[in-house]
This record gives structure tokens, sequence and C-alpha cells, in this order.
């Protein structure tokens, strides 16, 4: 009988056990994980749970008796500290474990601001308990300033404000949304916040965060290069994620903003990765992104489930299978439902192929190299998802505009 | 023992192709060759438990469970 230790104990790691024991997989499966709030959910954390809308029960990953019927070790408040890949064991906060397999899922740990000050009301949302946090001081009429217009800084901005807060997002780059869509797109697709009342602040640097005990602004050099202080009573520093991988830093493993796998998720003999924390050449975008680490909900579900299926194979003596996916994610602000699918970031060119921003409705191809690379759609599900087959096939330009222009006439 | 006697249709206007229903829940539900989900045979041997939370999570709110007297459950 062979064990299994899961490093991390949230979507992908969840999709891992479930896998393992759908393909059968009888011996023991140890779950580690930091946090001690159970299995959750973590997109209504800047969305329906921020707004109070929805509840810890709510937004829980799997009913009781599921978990119960997956026969799995759930080890939660425990933190992994250490990896040795010739010995197989996983040191953590309450001991050694031994493994014959293991599948890292850390995720990512938030990024915080150089120097930081921990003054009551400033924020960063990861975490339930995060969420929690700032969810009790959004509260109509105060003022909410969103450090980062990044998508999880702007769906907390959306719902801040439909809470009545006022809300002021500083963002650093020339647009909002500029790592995820691109500058164009990014300020086509932030259009919706100011038609809501959200004040997006562009091309300002933050240098300091002001106040204590409690915050009471932040400090900025805003768009025409002069000081100025903007006022807050709550501050969220939404500046992304970075892969939780400093525990491996005197593993074997490589580590290059991610854990360095190849193309079956594999980072050492017998260890796998998934999730935020995996960096991989997928082979559906290698000729414009060599390796790539993605952060969305259904990458860290498809490789906690397939990084499971290797383990499964390579303990019966089976070859691997390489995990080549169309990366998507999708976000609702106000009334914007977004959908991504591909890799926009090294796009050459992005045009308009259905709808109209105008309407809030529409639909953008990505291209690199005369080739199309990703798709937006806002509000338009329809037009967006059959382009996962165009974006498998990895077709040209004009086979793409061809498409488009087909399927809008 | 499984199976529920729901009747599970998918609004193809709100699907937004999350993958969830389908990576949960494969050959209860299927992407169609327009990657909308769609219910698949075995949506009929799921549990009730799995099927409601399954329906109940999707991010487009797009599946819809009838219940024997034919009103859609409340599940959002």
């Amino acid at each position: 009988m062979s064990d299994v230790v899961i490093v991390g104990a949230s979507l992908a790691g969840l999709r891992a056990v479930e896998s393992l024991r759908n393909q059968g997989f009888d011996g023991s499966v140890t779950v580690v994980g930091n946090e001690n709030r159970g299995l959750y959910d973590r997109p209504p954390l800047s969305k329906k749970f921020l707004a109070g809308e929805w509840d810890a029960d709510r937004i829980r990953l799997r009913k009781p008796e599921e978990i119960v019927a997956l026969r799995a070790d759930w080890r939660f408040g425990t933190t992994a500290t250490a990896l040795d890949t010739s010995r197989r064991i996983v040191t953590t906060s309450a001991g050694d474990i031994a493994y014959d397999a293991c599948i890292i899922a850390t995720g990512g740990v938030v990024r915080r601001l150089p120097n930081q000050p921990t003054h009551r009301g400033i924020h960063v949302l990861r975490t339930i308990d995060d969420a929690e946090a700032l969810r009790d001081e959004l509260v109509a009429d105060k003022h909410l300033v969103v450090i980062g217009a990044g998508f999880i800084g702007l769906e907390a901005a959306a719902t801040a404000r439909a809470k009545g807060c006022r809300v002021t997002v500083l963002e650093g780059l020339p647009a909002p949304l500029v790592r995820g869509l691109g500058e164009t797109m990014g300020r086509t697709v932030a259009r919706v916040h100011h038609d809501n009342g959200v004040s997006i602040r562009c091309n300002v640097r933050v240098e300091e965060i002001l106040g204590g005990p409690t915050v009471t602004g932040v400090r900025i050099t805003n768009e025409s290069g002069d000081g100025e202080v903007v006022d807050a009573d709550t501050v969220l520093v939404g500046i992304g994620v970075a892969p939780a991988t400093d525990w491996l830093a005197d593993s074997e493993l490589t580590i290059n903003d991610g854990i360095v796998c190849d193309e079956n998720l594999q980072c050492a003999p017998g260890v796998f990765a998934a999730g935020d924390v995996a960096r991989w050449p997928n082979a559906l975008f290698a000729d414009v992104e060599p390796t790539m680490r993605v952060e969305h909900w259904t990458t860290a579900s498809e490789q906690g489930a397939h990084a499971a299926a290797n383990v499964v194979a390579q303990l019966a003596g089976q070859p691997l299978a390489p995990y080549a996916a169309v990366p998507f994610f999708w976000s609702d602000q106000f009334t914007s439902r977004i959908q991504f699918l591909g890799r926009g970031t090294n796009a050459d060119d992005v045009r308009i192929v259905a709808g109209n921003p105008d309407d809030g409705k529409f639909a953008a191809a990505y291209f690199a190299d005369d080739r199309l690379t990703a798709v937006l759609g806002v509000s338009l599900p329809k037009a967006v998802m059959p382009a996962r087959k165009l974006l498998q096939d990895r077709v040209s330009k004009a086979q793409a505009l061809a498409h488009f222009s087909e399927a809008t006439t | 023992m499984t199976g529920h006697g729901y009747r599970v249709e998918i609004n193809r206007e709100t699907c937004i192709s999350s993958g969830r229903c389908v990576g949960d829940a494969p050959g209860a539900f299927v992407f169609d060759e327009n990657e909308l989900a769609t219910v698949g045979a075995a949506v009929t041997d799921l549990a009730e438990t799995k099927l409601l939370r399954i329906a109940r999570d999707c991010p487009g709110e797009a599946i819809i469970v009838y219940g024997t007297d034919g009103v859609p459950l409340q599940l959002h």
C-alpha cells in the first residue's frame, strides 16, 4: 500500500484527493493545510461572502459526508516546513510524514507593501479570515482605498461600492487589470467601475500608508507627479500573491517564480505540483510563453486532479500524461460578467470581434505572432466559449478572424 | 444507492463554462461542441447531495434542478 501526502488543503489539494479515490487509489492519503477553517472556496471571498450575502457554511467546498467518503487524514492548522526528496519526507509543524508520492498545492501567499504598517483598518484579502475582517469594515459612506487595480482589488471595490462605501482604487500602472488583460482592454473592462462611482486612479505611486493606531490615509505621488494624501477609513492592499514556496528553499526542487515542473507537473521523482505554485511548460502556448504559472480557479482544480492521476499512473508503472490546457478565468464586477480564455500577456494585437464595449457586452481576440492566444468576453458567454477549441487548435489570426466574422453574421 | 429523481437543465444563456460541474461530475455534465455545459446521461446516477451542491455552486447559477412538482428548487 502506498502513502500519498498532499501539501495544501484548498481547491487543488481537494481535487487531488478526489482524483486519487476516483481512480481507485486505496492507500493512505494525508492532507496538510496551514489554515484551520476547513475546505472553502476562495472566489466568493471578494464577492458574495465579502458582501455578507453568503456565510462560511455557504462557501464550504464539499458537504461533510463527501469529505468522510474520501477517507483522507486532514491535518488543518499544520504548516509544511521542509521537503526531503531523497528520503521522501515532508516535515511539518506537527512532525515528519513519509510519502511514496507527494503533491504540492500550497497556493499563494498574499503580497504586502514593503514596510507595510500594521495599523487597524489595513487589510489584505486571501483567506476567509481576511475576508471576514474586511467585510466588517465595509459600512456605508466609509472610504475604502484599494491599492492595486487587479481582479481581486476591483472585485472587492465593486462589492464595497454596492454596500454604499466610497471607493478609490490606486494603481501604479497606466491602466487597471493590465497584467491579466493588457492596457486597452483593462481600461475598457474597468469602465463599469467609473459608471458605478468607483474612482480608479492610475499612474500613481503609493509612498506610505498613514495613521496609527488606526489607518487615516495613503500618501501618494499623484498622476501629475505631486505629493498628495488620500484619506481612508479602510485600506485594502491588493497587489497579488507570490507562490508559497519559501518552505522549499532548502529542498532539491527548482524554484523560479513557482516550482519548476515538467510537462507532466512532476518536479522531482514522485513529487508533483498543482495550482498557483506550479510553473510548467504548457504545450498549447509553448511558442509564446515557454513556461507559465496560472493563478486561476479552474487551473488549480484541473491540475490537482491531473497531478493525482499521474501519481496513480506512476505508482502503477504506467506512463505519465502531460497537462496542456487553455487557462480560463471569470470575474464578476457590478453587472459585468468577465470571462477570459488563454494568455493575453504577450499579445501584439487586440481586436473587438463581437458586440460593442459601449453596450457593456463584447468579445475581444488577442493575437501574438500572427496567431490567436486569448479571447476576452464581457457579458457575452456564448461568443467566448467556442473559442476554446480555436485556442486548443492554435489557429492563425486569419482563421480566428474568419471564425468570429462568421459567428457574428 | 444513488439517484435523485430530479430533472436537471442548464441555462445556456448564463452558463459561463467554468467547468465546475464538468470537472466534479464528468459524464453527468459534459461540454458540448460550443464548450457550454450540458447534462449528460450519468446525471441520473448522481447522489442527491452532490447534485444539489454542484447546482448551488455553479458560478453562472445556470444549473436548474426541478422538483417532482416541476418547480425549480431554490438553490441560490
